[in-house]
């Protein structure tokens, strides 16, 4: 079923959209965490001057939502669906200049532009959406963010591993149904880059959401659909080929390895493999 | 290949420590000790028998030093999964 989405949502309708964003609550080195003595060896180990006090760059490392209540209309949603017609299980790029007011709800440093050590990364940067299903009244849509926050002018910066998000679409209403965008909570999820060093962390919580409407959106019923796990599959094997090799879970391996006399070929690393926190 | 091939998985340095003692499970745990035992900072593939007997593996740091253009790491990463099946037969 080919459904066009020009200009679906047209309405100047207000909706509002709330932000949640926890500390740091785990990493590697801590370098969120360091002692005076820790941030003052950082410091000093730079070839450039750094004004910048300790207590500071420990509030830096865990900000707050910029807007913990935002308030969006209906046509800044537009970003996330297909430019014209699309198929279930069709993907797109999204627009980077669109999808940014929403990163700037957590922090006006939100950026698409992805540097690794100082170095544009190009290869690490996009953002793909994927249509997941369809009915004659709704569609839903999700979608996978890569981007960063440069949390202050020094280049402290924050480099989330993704951002899952997902948009049900009203379409007999022209208008969202249920809108969110979640950096997935698994230890690790969070590149922490500053005094040029690096740190793997774990952030538990930080997401947008529309405020409920009282409609429960995963009992719709759809005509034409694919699972979840296989939109978010298309969208990761989009941005990286390896997510086409079948990766098993480590607690299965010895016993699939044994029943079909297969070698192991397993990868050992210091961050999460299919995204961008390392 | 590596889909035919062989049984593929990931697992994070951090993580090890916790399915050695036996997080999920005494098959992962064996596994774990293994990877642990032969791992170089900070990303490491390995080959392993389905028995867990150590092959051999490619320390990603040394690997990327010994062919720094890119278009030649994919042939050399085929080439010792290759060397890694004829050593799994002998083995």
């Amino acid at each position: 079923m080919i459904v066009n989405f020009s200009n679906v949502l047209s309405s100047t309708a207000g909706m509002k959209v709330q932000a949640h964003w926890e500390p740091i609550a785990d990493a590697t080195y801590n370098l969120h965490q360091p002692t005076q003595e820790q941030f003052d060896r950082l410091k000093a180990r730079l070839p450039e001057p750094v004004n910048m006090e300790w207590e500071q760059a420990l509030e830096l490392f865990n900000p707050k939502p910029a807007h913990p209540l935002k308030n969006y209309i209906q046509t800044d949603f537009q970003v996330f669906l297909p430019p014209s017609t699309a198929n279930v299980g069709d993907i797109w790029e999204l627009d980077p200049e669109g999808i940014l007011p929403f990163l700037c709800q957590f922090h006006s440093g939100a950026t698409t532009e992805i540097t690794i050590f100082s170095r544009r990364t190009h290869r690490s940067e996009g953002s793909k959406a994927c249509l997941r299903a369809i009915s004659p009244n709704y569609a839903e849509i999700v979608f996978r963010i890569h981007a960063q926050f440069v949390l202050d002018a020094s280049g402290i910066r924050l480099l989330p591993a993704q951002f899952a998000g997902r948009l049900v679409l009203n379409r007999k209403e022209r208008a969202v149904a249920e809108f969110s965008l979640v950096l997935p909570s698994r230890n690790s999820n969070v590149d922490v880059n500053a005094f040029r060093a690096a740190d793997v962390a774990f952030i538990p919580r930080m997401e947008l959401s529309t405020l409920s409407n009282g409609l429960s959106t995963h009992e719709i019923t759809w005509e034409t659909a694919i699972t979840e796990e296989e939109a978010r599959k298309k969208l990761a094997t989009a941005f990286y080929r390896f997510a086409e090799i079948e990766w098993v879970p480590i607690e299965d391996t010895v016993e699939l390895a044994k029943g079909t006399n297969r070698p192991i070929h397993a990868l050992v690393l210091f961050g999460t493999l299919d995204d961008e926190s390392c | 290949m590596l889909n035919p091939r062989f049984v593929n998985t990931w697992v994070l340095l951090r993580e090890l420590p916790d399915l050695q003692d036996g997080a999920k499970g005494a098959a992962a745990a064996a596994l774990a000790t293994k990877l642990q035992e032969h791992f170089v900072y900070p990303v490491d593939p390995m080959i392993l028998t389905p028995e867990l007997a150590f092959i051999q593996h490619l320390p990603t740091n040394e690997f990327n030093k010994s062919f720094p253009i890119t278009k030649e790491r994919k042939s050399q990463y085929f080439r010792w999964l290759k060397s890694s099946l004829a050593q799994v037969d002998k083995h």
